[in-house]
């Protein structure tokens, strides 16, 4: 089974970027398939552009350089990505990440609950990606931190439910450019609840109940996660 | 350095970071006088400072809600930049093709 990877990296000169770029050179060689990346080019920030754009070539990555599109945000680049993919694969598994965190400073609390969230994420949908269980066809997406509440994501994108943090792995064959319209920058993060049943989902590590929050520190302490998870 | 300019490096701290200036004041208010606060802190003290007033003016600079987007860095984050590990994690994968 082919194992293709779409990722995201806006180019910000923030530990955030780091930390995923890491990440996929360590587990570069899960991805047996296709690898597509789409990168922003921040003009105050071209040094981290051309370093991030020179290591995912190395990589292996068709890189395409987009414009940023707040409104739209992750399903934005997706769009742009998924066509290429599809023109050249239908099926195996597909793997989604991008920067992480990189919004907030790294010394502000929701900056350091994002970095160990980022953390848990890279955690279950990488170095433990051996034991997702891709052979079963019961399931269908694969992720980490999966919450499963109506009200998380505006404009009812996720009905059922989806992986907060938006890292992921879906069976390929259930997803076309027909059924992919991004009209929210919250649609990527609400994809896998669009596209399969709860039935169909299989959560690494912690789930979101109901009064939680991965922005807050707290919430990881309850969990006894600290920084440094993802090694 | 000598004594003069030391407390005039001192009086422009304490103007320019209100951490310092707290400081400074609740030494002085201990009973000590200007010229022993003079003597008691130092340059390091003013360093530090400096970078916690740093931080802080960053962290302002950052501020946004959860699921908020930057188009770019609103200031520079020098102290954890990236831009050398990855210049050297290129530099290895340059080497290992």
């Amino acid at each position: 089974m082919l194992k293709h990877c779409i990722c995201h990296i806006h180019c910000l000169d923030h530990p955030g970027v780091l930390k995923v770029i890491k990440a996929l050179v360590k587990y570069n060689a899960i991805f047996t398939g296709k690898k597509i990346a789409t990168v922003t080019r921040v003009t105050t920030e071209l040094d981290i552009y051309e370093r991030v754009s020179s290591i995912l070539n190395k990589l292996g990555y068709e890189v395409i350089t987009v414009d940023n599109n707040p409104l739209r945000e992750t399903g934005h680049f997706f769009e742009q990505s998924l066509p290429k993919l599809l023109k050249e694969h239908q099926s195996g598994m597909l793997y989604y990440c991008h920067s992480k965190g990189i919004t907030y400073h790294p010394e502000s609390d929701n900056g350091k609950a994002s970095s160990i969230w980022t953390d848990v994420l890279l955690h279950y949908t990488l170095t433990q990606h051996a034991k997702l269980p891709f052979t079963n066809k019961k399931y269908s997406v694969y992720g980490s931190c999966l919450i499963d509440r109506k009200d998380y994501l505006p404009e009812n994108i996720g009905e059922r439910f989806s992986y907060a943090g938006t890292f992921f792995w879906l069976r390929l064959e259930k997803l076309t450019e027909k059924t992919f319209k991004p009209h929210s920058k919250f649609y990527l993060e609400g994809l896998p609840g669009l596209i399969c049943d709860l039935s169909e989902s299989f959560n690494a590590g912690p789930k979101i109940e109901e009064g939680e929050s991965p922005y807050d520190l707290s919430f990881w302490d309850s969990k006894g996660i600290t920084d440094g998870f993802f090694n | 350095m000598d004594f003069l300019t030391k407390s005039m490096i001192l009086e422009a701290a304490r103007k320019q970071y209100l951490t310092f200036d707290n400081e400074f004041r609740e030494y002085l208010a201990q009973g000590n006088s200007f010229n022993g606060a003079y003597h008691h802190f130092t340059l390091e003290d003013v360093e530090q400072h400096k970078a916690q007033s740093e931080l802080q003016t960053q962290l302002e600079s950052w501020k946004t809600i959860p699921g908020g987007v930057k188009n770019s860095s609103p200031v520079r984050l020098t102290a954890y930049s990236i831009s050398k590990i990855l210049e050297d994690i290129d530099g290895q994968l340059s080497k290992s093709s």
